[in-house]
């Protein structure tokens, strides 16, 4: 009894902890596996009207319809061509399906919690999107926010009405 | 109906649809706010630019080039302007994903369909279209 009450424990945890990363120019960002889906190919996307430019249009999914949005012009980074290393991540937060279009993507790493730190209180802006940043061997990988990700749409909305 | 305008399709309800012509240039009108319309059998009727409306590119600007399909919906009636149509066919309604359902309401769109190759058709909603664009 004891052993598989700690067998649970451990097949909850085996997702924790882990992070995919995945390239956006020389940037790595990392998100936290539990949300996502699967990670597809560039597909073809169905524009559609009236939405941000972020949000690049719908895609069929084996005949689930999901948007998706471009996380280079949600930063706002130079847009580029998508070639074949482009990815379309799906991820899945609160029954929202989003796909993220990013360049390419690395590979599932463990990031212990306390190789985690908080970002830096530099800007506010950047803050929003950035919930840690995970320090490996090799590298730095900033952690997503992946619900900030998609909210702050109205805060996004009224920068917009003022510069425009 | 399916219709395309630029890479993008659509599909309108055969139901709101009264008749698809190929307009003559001596029946176009424009007024001084730029709206146009067109002459039909003695009566006049506005003209909806599909591409303008939703910002789809397109090479297919002249009126002469594409078709209009007149619809109708509560006793209102607006020619829209289109590419061409690509043929009748049955669809299922599918729903905006809700995401973008709560990102925002898109004027005159009622949601979406996938087309037999895979592509993906949105629907437009004729009565929310010809109540909330200006012009009409």
């Amino acid at each position: 009894m004891k052993n598989e009450a700690v067998l649970d424990l451990f097949e909850e945890d085996t997702q924790k902890g882990k992070y995919l990363t995945f390239l956006l120019g020389v940037e790595s960002y990392g998100i936290e596996i539990a949300y996502i889906t699967e990670i597809v190919g560039i597909q073809p996307i169905t524009e559609v009207p009236e939405l941000p430019a972020y949000v690049k249009g719908i895609i069929n999914l084996r005949g689930k319809i999901i948007p998706v949005m471009d996380v280079r012009i949600r930063f706002k980074k130079q847009e580029t061509e998508y070639d074949d290393r482009t990815c379309i991540i799906v991820i899945d937060i609160h029954d929202i399906s989003i796909g993220m279009i990013v360049d390419s993507v690395s590979e599932v790493l463990s990031i212990p919690e306390q190789e985690i730190v908080p970002p830096p209180d530099i800007s506010k802006n950047q803050k929003k999107y950035i919930k840690g940043i995970g320090k490996t061997a090799e590298e730095v990988v900033l952690i997503l926010d992946c619900e900030k990700l998609l909210e702050d749409d109205e805060l996004d909305l009224l920068t917009k009405t003022e510069s425009s | 109906m399916n219709l395309k305008v630029g890479n993008s399709r659509y599909t309108i309800p055969i139901t709101a649809i009264k008749e698809s012509f190929r307009p003559v240039v001596d029946n176009l009108l424009v007024d001084p706010n730029g709206n146009e319309m067109i002459m039909v059998r003695g009566q006049c009727y506005p003209i909806l630019r599909l591409h303008r409306q939703y910002h789809v590119e397109t090479s297919i600007t002249d009126f002469t080039e594409g078709i209009l399909i007149m619809v109708e919906h509560d006793g209102k009636s607006c020619c829209i302007f289109a590419d061409e149509l690509l043929g009748q066919q049955q669809v299922v309604v599918k729903a905006l994903p809700n995401y973008i359902k709560r990102k925002k309401r898109i004027t005159g769109l009622g949601g979406c369909t996938l087309l037999g190759d895979g592509n993906i058709s949105l629907i437009i909603d004729v009565g929310s279209l010809i109540t909330n664009v200006d012009g009409l």
